[in-house]
């Protein structure tokens, strides 16, 4: 089954001369599935992230999630409902607790969040999972990276989507915690058979996945 | 939408430390707001104060809603056939008159002279009956449920004699031209207008011969303090002494001071006063002894009166009296003699129709009553008159010229004060006299008068809830123009009368100035709120990419933001409010403190009264409650759809 369909994508930036970043990508992915985008910087990785995500439009070309063509107007309810994102810079609202984090997707799609909510014990859950539960009301600006990471993971699994993006999710964190967070990734995604795209400069997380791309010159091989 | 923005907009309004502009910035916007808000009630709620107590004064006298007869109703049959007709003395009629007539028609063909030919023809129902406007109108607003009675203007010269014993104006004859206002005994609000009767008006009262019987007076008063200048001797103790002083040349004289320590005029002799049974005594301890000397106080002597035996004299009233001279306690039964009240209580309000009415006027359950003691009509002066020394019970006349069909002659009718009323602002308050019905329609029926503020001199007053009397108008005028009766009267309100249209038009003016000005310094002190939002906008830039990653909606971005400025004008409101009910609570010390500042009192009485209303206005209330919240959401929304319109894929991507 196709989870994600995108067809002829291209994007351009001004800076002010126009730079074609993606000149035509065509992507299909199958749920379950989990396949990695390597390049170099600069090359658009993260713009054909933020396009597959819906947080940015492309020039040319269409998006379809979950067989929803994606536009304007439903792209924040795809968001909520199909995609959990991961970045490398953790992303966390520093100011709510790591369980208002993870709970945060669930608010948003108006779920009750009280303590016997369903929302509420797969947030325990997936914390647990991450092996963070301990810390459910420590403030997110006092954790360390690797944990910011990890809430990341359990965050983005919250509202159950079949689609994980992760920007390079290792990429701000020593050896050793951004291995532990690539196995962590990569056994969520497996253990409860998402869909994952990955962009990633690691070859060693890049291997672990089904497929692996190489963006460069603005199209993918 | 809701609890999810509204809890992120509480939380991004909470000052943290790191955002300590943001913070200064709201502190400063809820503060300007709380400020405005205050100032909106303060000077609303007392304006509105202000305005209705106005209101209160002007249609206590004058009711809100009056029915005047117009030119159809004196041109008509109705009106003039009075004229013609033996029946009628060939007077025309008030509408009171008209009222209790017991005829519609009064002419009679057989008995009168010709109905001239220019008249109008006579205005009949069905069966041929004479339409009678006054009664039919006076049942229609029996019908209204409404409170009213008929009102009559008339002029006379008034010529009172003060019998006030006042060295200046002992005896002193007081004459003014004046206009006379029949009383309304209907009107349910006259009581708040009568002022009470004071010490000086009973004192007046009992001190003058020409007074009302004493029995009225004292069976609707409690003396409980006298003064006296002379010592009844029956009063100094047995067994003791007191210090007393005689001259050497009047000896029949003693002068007892009141405390042992006061000094007495050089030349007097000091003694002491003793009384054994009837026999009083003045003794120098030497050889000079005065028998039974007539005894003066130094100053007069403060007595408080325990019982009161009534008398066909005052002179011969006997009091039970209780007191202190020179540090001895004094008590015995004493005669009035001289005594003047000091502390009383006079009745002026009744559960039921006393079985002796006062001397004054007085309220039977609200209702206001002229008292009809004597032969001699009473009368209310407005209370003006009290500062030229008139006071109740002073008498004189009511002079009037009556043209007959040769002479003019001069007509008097006697007349008694039976007490004051506050006129409030009405034009010829100053000289209006409220006087009995009988006497208004006695000179109506000689001469037409005409009032010189435009008041109509004739009509009906209609009293109630001043604030809805546009309603009643308007029932009113439906009423009478579905019976055909429109014609015959003009339905004015409080609004329309010539006396207190400016004043009210003035106060209408001065509010929604102040409202406009109080929306423009709102929409400036809002404005504060644009620039923290912006603050906080570009401080949660981040967060508000976050949160659009996780699926926020453009909407929800914008209503967070929406959210915050409505809860600072939310919370603006309630400081401002809460500020605004602890002024007015200690108003007083305000406007004090005002008049400290500026050596002169700060809001003259004359047109503030006696201290400024400190009622929180409700509508002022409402209007800041809805105002500053709505325009603060307003301001609100500038840096909502800012923040909605950030792409989240440029603000994460700059992280």
């Amino acid at each position: 089954m196709t989870i994600l369909e995108a067809k002829h994508i291209k994007k351009s930036f001004y800076d002010p001369k126009r730079m074609e970043v993606l000149s035509d990508i065509s992507l299909t992915l199958s749920a379950g599935e989990s396949i990695a985008i390597c390049g170099r910087s600069g090359e658009g990785k993260t713009t054909l992230l933020h396009i597959l995500g819906t947080l940015e439009a492309p020039d040319f070309g269409t998006l379809a999630i979950g067989n929803h063509p994606v536009n304007f107007r439903n792209a924040h309810r795809i968001r909520q409902q199909c995609i959990g994102f991961i970045f490398q810079s953790f992303n966390l609202l520093e100011d709510f607790s790591v369980l208002d984090n993870v709970l945060m997707p669930a608010r948003l799609a108006r779920q009750p969040t009280d303590k016997n909510s369903p929302a509420h014990q797969n947030a325990i859950a997936n914390l647990l999972e991450v092996d963070l539960a301990d810390r459910a009301h420590t403030l997110a600006k006092f954790l360390s990276g690797g944990e910011r990471q990890r809430v990341a993971i359990a965050r983005a699994l919250c509202n159950d989507p079949f689609l994980i993006l992760a920007d390079e999710p290792s990429g701000n964190l020593d050896h050793a915690n951004a291995g532990r967070i690539g196995q962590l990734l990569m056994h969520c995604v497996k253990a409860k058979n998402k869909s994952l795209i990955l962009v990633t400069h690691d070859h060693n997380l890049a291997s672990l996945c089904d497929r692996q791309y190489l963006l460069k010159d603005g199209v993918l091989s | 939408m809701g609890i999810f923005e509204l809890t992120i907009a509480f939380r991004y309004l909470v000052p943290r430390k790191k955002s300590l502009s943001t913070a200064l910035v709201s502190l400063l916007s809820v503060v300007v707001i709380s400020l405005v808000v205050w100032l909106v009630l303060v000077f609303l709620s007392v304006t509105a104060g202000i305005e209705k107590n106005w209101l209160q004064k002007l249609t206590a006298l004058h009711a809100p809603l009056r029915l005047t007869p117009t030119e159809y109703y004196y041109n008509s049959y109705y009106y003039r056939a009075d004229a013609v007709s033996a029946t009628s003395d060939y007077s025309l009629k008030t509408i009171g008159e008209k009222a209790e007539s017991r005829h519609s028609d009064p002419y009679s063909a057989e008995s009168d002279a010709e109905i001239p030919m220019n008249w109008p023809s006579p205005e009949r129902h069905s069966d041929g009956r004479l339409r009678d406007p006054v009664k039919e109108t006076f049942a229609l607003l029996k019908d209204l449920n409404v409170d009213y009675q008929d009102y009559e203007i008339s002029a006379a010269l008034l010529r009172l004699n003060l019998n006030y014993p006042s060295p200046s104006q002992n005896n002193a004859t007081l004459s003014q031209m004046s206009y006379l206002l029949s009383f309304m005994d209907q009107n349910p609000r006259f009581a708040s207008l009568i002022v009470p009767p004071s010490i000086e008006d009973l004192n007046a009262m009992l001190s003058s011969n020409e007074s009302t019987s004493l029995e009225s007076i004292l069976a609707n008063c409690v003396i409980s303090e006298i003064r006296v200048s002379s010592l009844d001797p029956m009063l100094i103790p047995e067994k003791t002494s007191l210090i007393a002083f005689v001259h050497p040349q009047k000896s029949n004289e003693a002068i007892i001071p009141l405390d042992r320590q006061e000094s007495i005029p050089d030349g007097w002799l000091k003694g002491r006063l003793a009384r054994n049974g009837a026999r009083w005594f003045w003794t120098n301890n030497q050889d000079k002894i005065i028998e039974k000397p007539s005894i003066r106080t130094l100053s007069p002597l403060t007595l408080s009166v325990h019982d009161l035996t009534l008398a066909r004299q005052l002179s011969d009233i006997q009091l039970s009296v209780r007191g202190t001279i020179q540090q001895t306690a004094i008590q015995h039964k004493i005669k009035w003699g001289n005594a003047i009240v000091s502390v009383a209580e006079m009745k002026i309000k009744f559960d039921q129709f006393p079985r002796i009415a006062p001397p004054w006027v007085f309220e039977v359950n609200g209702r206001s009553h002229l008292p009809q003691t004597s032969a001699i009509q009473s009368f209310l002066l407005p209370k003006s008159y009290r500062d030229m020394g008139v006071r109740i019970g002073d008498r004189g006349t009511l002079n009037f010229a009556s043209a007959g069909a040769a002479s003019v002659q001069d007509q008097r009718i006697q007349v008694e004060v039976a007490g004051f009323y506050d006129p409030g602002l009405f034009s010829m308050g100053g000289r209006c006299l409220i006087v009995p019905k009988t006497i208004t329609r006695t000179i109506h029926a000689t001469s037409q008068i005409f009032s010189p503020d435009g008041t109509p001199t004739n009509g009906i007053s209609i009293w109630g809830d001043a604030e809805k009397m546009d309603n009643t108008k308007v029932q009113i005028e439906n009423s009478l123009r579905k019976t055909g009766l429109l014609s015959y009267w003009k339905i004015s309100t409080y609004k329309d009368f010539e006396f207190s249209k400016e004043l009210f038009q003035q106060f209408r003016s001065d509010r929604t100035l102040f409202l406009m000005i109080a929306i423009l310094i709102l929409i400036v002190a809002c404005c504060n709120i644009i620039s923290l939002l912006v603050l906080l906008v570009n401080d949660k830039k981040r967060e508000i990419a976050i949160l659009q990653a996780m699926g926020a909606s453009q909407f929800s971005i914008a209503a967070i933001f929406g959210f915050c400025g409505l809860i600072m004008g939310a919370l603006s409101s309630i400081i401002g409010t809460a500020a605004a009910i602890i002024t007015l609570n200690h108003l007083d010390i305000v406007v004090g403190f005002l008049s400290t500042l500026q050596g002169h009192a700060a809001f003259q009485p004359a047109f503030f009264g006696q201290s400024l209303p400190n009622q929180l206005s409700s509508e002022a209330l409402l209007f800041v409650f809805i105002a500053t919240p709505l325009l603060s959401l307003l301001a609100g929304l500038i840096p909502a759809l800012r923040a909605s319109r950030i792409r989240p894929s440029i603000a994460l991507r700059h992280e």
